[in-house]
Order: structure tokens, then sequence, then C-alpha cells
């Protein structure tokens, strides 16, 4: 198994599905705690609409997401804050505008749709060393932010008004959440793709929560999954010659399934001996 | 105005989605003083005070905090507020200390994340609050009304010098009712005010200084809990010996250090 490490794309391939498994989980914690669990999705069709841009100007696909994604994510939360749209509806909007924007963009620089097969299932093992020195920079960044703000972005997503009264300035750390996410949404693109990245923002948190009380255990124990079913999916697909992006997510439901039980039982028991 | 005041709406109008609310309300209180803001559902009670700490925007009239207008205010580790909630979980499980530990955020910074005597001020206020065991407990575990006392001690935990909330002790049984009770009066003995939304007079009956009714956004009755008109005074402990009399001469901190 350790020849994989002889390879130098595959080399690359860990390290990038290792910084997606730490910071994904990450904010995705804050996203499933503002019951908001989609938005990676929606941003993820957003970036399409950056890679395309990319692909039409000839700049850097990874770069022009991250704007577009940052945008769309801004426009999302605005939209939720200030006219009252609900969160599922503006997420909605995002999706299709998203879709219906990369393609467009996407023929008009000429090539088919396929061409963007690589950003929505990911592309792991063709990660180059420039790809990596971006999604390495942006994974801290998020990461620095998540853990570093935590009792703050606790309190904006456990009780928004709440934290308004303590002074917080709550609706800055909404922006700061969707932009943190759109900025995961991108490092995770080249890992499980943009049609599966919401994936690894919540399925470690929903496996983590079977077995937790506390926030900070959640938030721990979801980014050690999310970790843990990245480096696992890359070398099982490297092993069975399965697509990469697919095999993660599939670990990680695999995770939750068997969570969930062990979950159910705990709580039981919880219940039975403390009445 | 001579007296200082920890919190004073100066005849607010507040609109919710165009519709006008709240109109012409005027509403003080003073450091030490307990005051109910009493009405029926719709009329207005939460529109006040969630404009008072700045949730909504008041159309006219202004809203000051310990004699500073509302949108200079920057204390807000002096104001304790519980919301009104239908419980205190979230999408993601927390312990019951994690929520009140959150109570003590206007009071560090950025980065900071909590120390031990966060912690320890947690578990006082929880053990006033009657959870002392239930600190590690998940708050989805708790009952409805245990979740109200969580979001209590969340309020006390900062050491507020104005406590806002809104219908805090709905569905908080009767025997945990006494123990705020007891709770609150030590507060304002320390020269705490509070702000209290209830809908009924109710079993903080007692501690009661002053109530200033609503009735469709408009202030009918501002005084003592005794001359309340009969059909507002609620159903309630109201005249439990017969003699309603507040604990204190209304309208004046009782005594001490009001900060």
């Amino acid at each position: 198994m350790l020849q994989l490490l002889d390879y130098d794309f595959m080399r690359r391939a860990l390290l990038a599905a290792f910084l997606t498994g730490l910071a994904a989980p990450s904010i995705g914690t804050y996203l499933v705690q503002r019951r908001l669990a989609l938005l990676g999705d929606g941003i993820g069709h957003i970036a399409l609409t950056g890679v395309a841009l990319g692909l039409l100007t000839g700049r850097a696909p990874l770069l022009t997401a991250v704007l577009v994604a940052v945008v769309g994510a801004l426009v999302i939360e605005l939209l939720r804050t200030y006219t009252g749209t609900s969160g599922d509806v503006a997420l909605a909007l995002l999706f299709y505008g998203g879709i219906a924007g990369g393609v467009l963009l996407v023929g008009l620089a000429g090539e088919s749709a396929a061409s963007l097969n690589a950003y929505l299932f990911g592309a792991i093992t063709t990660v180059s060393a420039g790809d990596l020195q971006i999604v390495a920079g942006l994974a801290g960044v998020v990461l620095l932010l998540a853990v570093g703000l935590w009792p703050q972005l606790f309190a904006v997503c456990q009780d928004e008004e709440h934290a308004r009264v303590s002074g917080v300035p709550a609706r800055a750390y909404g922006l700061l959440i969707a932009v943190l996410a759109a900025v995961t949404v991108t490092v995770s693109m080249r890992t499980v793709g943009l049609l599966l990245v919401s994936a690894l923002m919540v399925v470690p948190v929903a496996t983590a929560q079977q077995l937790t009380r506390s926030f900070r255990t959640t938030f721990g124990l979801a980014m050690v999954l999310g970790v843990a079913a990245s480096l696992a999916g890359v070398v099982t697909s490297f092993a069975a010659n399965t697509a990469p992006g697919p095999t993660i997510v599939l670990i990680a439901l695999a995770g939750f399934a068997v969570a969930a039980p062990v979950g159910a039982l705990l709580t039981r028991n919880h219940e039975g001996a403390v009445p | 105005m001579s007296l200082p005041t920890a919190l004073r709406a100066d005849d607010i109008d507040v609109s919710l989605a165009g519709r006008p609310v709240v109109r012409g309300v005027e509403l003080t209180v003073r450091p030490g003083e307990f005051v109910t803001l009493l009405g029926a559902n719709g009329s207005g009670k939460s529109t006040v005070v969630r404009a008072c700490v700045g949730l909504l925007p008041c159309e006219s009239g202004s809203v000051h905090l310990f004699d500073t207008t509302l949108d200079r205010y920057d204390r807000w580790d002096r104001i304790g507020f519980v919301p009104q909630r239908s419980g205190a979980a979230s999408g993601v499980p927390a312990t019951v200390s994690e929520v009140v530990v959150s109570g003590r955020l206007g009071r560090r910074r950025l980065f900071g994340w909590p120390t031990g005597s966060d912690r320890r001020a947690a578990g006082e206020r929880l053990a006033q609050v009657g959870l002392a065991d239930r600190a590690t407990a998940a708050v989805s575990q708790l009952s409805g009304g245990q979740q109200q006392r969580v979001l209590i001690a969340r309020a006390l935990v900062g050491d507020p010098d104005l406590l806002v909330m809104d219908e805090p002790v709905a569905g908080v049984d009767a025997g945990s009712q006494a123990a705020l009770a007891e709770v609150f009066a030590g507060l304002v003995a320390d020269g705490t005010a509070v702000l209290l939304v209830a809908h009924e007079l109710g079993p903080l009956a007692s501690l009661v200084d002053r109530v200033v009714l609503l009735r469709e956004g408009r202030v009918a009755y501002a005084g003592a809990p005794t001359g309340l008109p009969a059909a507002d005074a609620g159903d309630s402990d109201h005249h439990p010996h017969g003699d309603p009399a507040p604990v204190r001469p209304r309208g004046l901190p009782s005594q001490g250090p009001w900060r």
C-alpha cells in the first residue's frame, strides 16, 4: 500500500484530501447549526459559473471559482437577511442560476459541457503543485477562522438575536460564514467535485452528532471523520480503481450508517440512566 | 432627568412589515427596579422590548440604555437578554454549559476562548436556576421549561446591570418559578434593573414595582400593580395575602450600588 506514496500525484492527492477533509466539516458544523446544510451545495452550483468563467477568460478556474462563489454566497446571505427570502428559496435561485450560467459560459468558451466534469465530480489525481498551494492557503484561512472564532460563530449560529444583544455583529459573522463556506467549496472542488462538496461539509457533522452531546466534541470529531473519509477514499480509489470523489463520499456515508444505530443505542441508554 | 435610568424609551413608534404595531410608548426602568410589561397576545409588548434592545428599528422616538442613545451604545456586557423562544436547541448538539458560557461573549475579545472563570460563572448561575446537575447534558434533551431556565442562566452569567426577559417563565414549573423569583429578588436588591414581558403578573407578582400595560400598541396603564384594572391583572396569585403592595417603594432604587 505504501507504494502509492512513490507517485508525486498521489502524494499531492493525499495532501489535498487531508486539507479538504479538515476544512469542509469545520465550516460545515456552523452551516448545520444554522440549519443551512444545503448552502454548500448551492454555492457549489455557483462556483460552476466561476469555473466556466475561468475557462472562457483563460484564467485559473480555481481563482475565478473562489471569486464567483464568494459573491454568490454574499448574495444568498444578503437576500436572507434583508429581503426576508427564505433560506431554501434563496438557495434554489442560486442552484439554477449557477448551473445555467456555467453551461452557457462553457459553450461560449467553445468547449463542451463535458469539460466541466473534472470540476463537477472532482479530479484529485490531477492536482498540480500550484493547485495544492492555493488549496493549502485557502484551507489554512478557513481553519484559522473557523477554529479561532468558534465562541462568536457558535453564539451567532446558536441564537442570532441573543448574540446581537451581546454586542456581537451577527450579520457580519453571518457573512463571514457564507464567505468561508464559499472558499471551502472551492477548496473541495478538486477533491470531491462541486456536486458532492456539500456531502463532505455535512455528512461528517451528521455522523459526529450521532455520538456527541457537546458542540466542541461534534466540531472536533467531524474534522477527524472528514479527514478519515477523505484519506480512505483516495487510497481505496487507487486500489480499487474507482473515481475518488464518489468513493470519499460513499465512505463518509458508510460512517454515518454505522454511527446512527450506535447513537440511537447510546441515547436510549442515557435516557434510561437519567430519567 | 436627574435619576439615572437603565432603560428609557421616549415616545417610540415601531412598525412590522409596514404595519404600525407600537405607537407612542413611554417606558423607563431604573436601577434596582422591577418593571413588568403586560399585555395580551398581539398587544405589541415583545415588539417594544425588541426595539429597546436594538433588534428592531424605531420609526420615531428614542431609546436610551444607561443614558446613552441606542445607536451609540456599546456596553452590551451590561445587558442580559432572554429572547422569546420555543427552546434552546439548534442543529448541532450543544451542552447546557456551552450555551450558558456563550452569555459571557460580551466580555471576551476576538479569538479569546472561554476561560475557567467563564465556566465557573456558568456553574454558579446554573445552580441558581436549579440545573447544576445538568451542565454536561445536551440542551436538546431537556424539557421546554428546563431549556427556558438555561436561557435565563445565559442572561445572568455576564452579571448584567439590566436584565430584559421576554416571557421567560413560560413552561417553567411552579417550584422553579418560585426559585427564580428568589434569584430575581436578589438581583433587584443588588441594584439590577429588570424589565419583564409577561401576559399576566403571575408568580413573579410580588417582585413587581411597576406595571406598564399595553393595549393595541399603546400604553393603557402605567403605575403600581395595585392600580391595574382588575380585568388585566390576570388570573393569578396577584393578591396572595391580600396585600399586593410592592416590596419596596416604587420608582426608586431600593439601595446601594447600582454601578
